[in-house]
């Protein structure tokens, strides 16, 4: 059902989070788990993410507000959240439903988008990853966008140089050179 | 509104081909400021059938309470009505709310624990 690769990412967030003695394994914890997932870190990449700067924003936020499992509490153990099961709860079923046998890590990415107030889907949308530009990548490759890759991040610097110009630029907006 | 459309006509009369620099004026208003998510309360309901000392062990267990903090909160849940028992995020806050109710269910008590979003 998971494959191989997502099933160890899986494993080694909840390593993490027991290590820590994090109460919780959240939707925060999946995301920063994803970042190391080859195939949920080619998406983001793809769609102009800046990891470096996720992977800080989640593990700051992870370790300022989940609850720890207190030193002498030895029959409590690392639970996934209800946020963590939707998650890949919704993943399993995008699969399943569409033919595929195996859930991937940017299967699990896209589930992610769907939920509610979430931190991890506020931080995405930070960095101006909409859920569209996630499907998009995933269902037409890089092909279809050849620009998009080296251009966001250029785009991106460029704002913060240029601070009155504030908003979302849009990628597609950016008109592809002729390769 | 309608006085800041003014203000934009003005602009594009004394600078016909420069309101494009003027962008920040105009894209603050066009797009919302994404927002941080909000928090949520974890709160639990009075009734008439949880004993007390029930409420006060769900409130030292989960919500890690010392044994007076925990007899203060009881109390206001029984004379008020409710309280408040811890504030999380909206994932955090949902999960252990089910934790209290399953493990008040098990010990076949009503207690209901619920959430609120945060206003503040």
């Amino acid at each position: 059902m998971l494959n191989k690769d997502l099933e160890q990412t899986l494993n080694s967030a909840f390593r993490e989070a027991r290590n820590k003695r994090h109460e919780f394994m959240t939707v925060e914890h999946l995301l920063l788990a994803l970042l190391d997932n080859a195939s949920a870190a080619d998406v983001l990449e793809a769609c102009g993410a800046d990891i470096q700067q996720l992977r800080e924003e989640l593990t700051k936020f992870i370790d300022s507000t989940t609850p720890h499992i207190p030193a002498g509490d030895d029959e409590r153990e690392t639970q996934p959240t209800l946020g963590f099961q939707r998650v890949l709860q919704r993943a399993v079923f995008h699969v399943q439903s569409s033919g595929k046998k195996e859930v991937n890590g940017a299967n699990v990415l896209v589930a992610i988008f769907s939920e509610q107030e979430s931190q991890a889907v506020y931080f995405l949308k930070q960095q101006e990853i909409a859920r569209i530009d996630v499907v998009n990548y995933i269902a037409h490759g890089i092909s279809r966008y050849p620009a998009i890759k080296v251009l966001k991040p250029l785009v991106r610097n460029w704002l913060k140089k240029t601070p009155t110009r504030k908003g979302r630029v849009h990628v597609l907006w950016i008109p592809t050179p002729s390769t | 509104m309608s006085s800041f459309e003014q203000v934009r006509l003005s602009l594009d009369k004394d600078h016909p081909n420069e309101y494009d620099d003027d962008g920040s004026v105009a894209v603050a208003t066009a797009k919302p400021k994404l927002k941080p998510p909000p928090k949520y309360k974890v709160i639990l309901m009075n009734d008439d059938y949880t004993p007390m000392d029930f409420v006060v062990e769900i409130l030292e267990q989960f919500f890690r309470m010392s044994r007076e903090r925990a007899t203060q909160v009881m109390l206001m849940v029984h004379t008020q009505g409710s309280a408040v028992c811890g504030v999380y995020t909206r994932d955090v806050a949902e999960t252990r709310a089910e934790q209290v109710n399953r493990y008040s269910r098990e010990h076949q008590h009503p207690l209901m624990c619920k959430v609120q979003k945060a206003t503040d």
